[in-house]
């Protein structure tokens, strides 16, 4: 396997990531107005631990991380939200949470296309 | 700076704006309010400080108070709640300051939001550097 699988992966992780934080929080602000709604909020601990290995590997080649890069990117939601306890839900901040969502995720849509785009220069000579 | 860091920024202003309208709010609401006899008045204020470490665990270290101020009183002897000397008192709270208030608050909130937008777009800029 080569280094640029290991970007692939790390950028469809990171891909879901953004998802699963707007399908949250769209899911907050749907639940607004409901009586004793409560927030749900994501932990990225662990995902954020392997793209933060995955931005330090030096040579390619770690299969072990590969492998887990991509069953992270398969399963993002096990045991990675929880119902915070208490905390009410603020509409903006749910927006605001969406905004950055959507903003990270075509941020990340576009490197990836750009990352293709010189994978299909080097196939057909020409962009 | 990094731009979540600027986002961040602007999140926290809105939190923060939005505090001050919920206090000034409940201030003007409480305003004509009136006090049982011997009753204590408050109202709400926004205190405590920006601090470092709440800011990393996204608590931004400000909360709604009820704070004790001074009463008004009015005389109206009529009034189930007059006191023996045909007082009924009112929590003294200053309302062109309310308003002053809920305006700053408001063109604060406005602020924050626009900033929160024209990162967004900047950024969005940013991504089509170089495309075709």
């Amino acid at each position: 396997m080569s280094g640029n699988d290991i970007t692939t992966e790390a950028v469809r992780l990171a891909m879901s990531m953004n998802q699963l934080r707007a399908e949250y929080a769209s899911q907050n602000i749907g639940k607004a107005s409901t009586p004793g709604a409560q927030a749900t909020r994501l932990d990225f601990g662990m995902s954020q631990g392997l793209l933060e290995q995955a931005a330090q590997l030096t040579q390619s080649g770690d299969s072990a991380l590969l492998e887990s890069l991509s069953d992270a990117a398969a399963q993002p939601q096990s045991g990675e939200y929880l119902e915070a306890p208490g905390s009410s839900i603020n509409l903006d901040e749910e927006v605001a949470d969406m905004a950055s969502a959507n903003l990270k995720y075509q941020a990340l849509t576009e490197s990836l296309n750009r990352h293709f785009g010189l994978m299909h220069l080097a196939i057909s000579g020409r962009s | 700076m990094s731009i979540d860091a600027i986002m961040e920024a602007s999140r926290a202003g809105l939190s923060y704006e939005r505090l001050r309208l919920d206090a000034a709010s409940r201030n003007i609401s409480a305003a004509n309010m009136p006090l049982a006899p011997n009753a204590a008045a408050t109202s709400a204020q926004v205190t405590g400080s920006a601090n470092a470490f709440g800011a990393h665990i996204g608590d931004d270290g400000f909360e709604i108070q009820q704070l004790p101020i001074a009463t008004r009183q009015v005389h109206d002897p009529a009034h189930p709640l007059a006191d023996a000397q045909g007082m009924v008192h009112y929590p003294a709270i200053d309302l062109v300051q309310e308003m002053t208030t809920l305006m700053t608050a408001s063109r604060g909130y406005e602020a924050n939001v626009r900033a929160f937008n024209l990162l967004r777009s900047m950024t969005m800029k940013a991504i089509e550097i170089g495309a075709k």
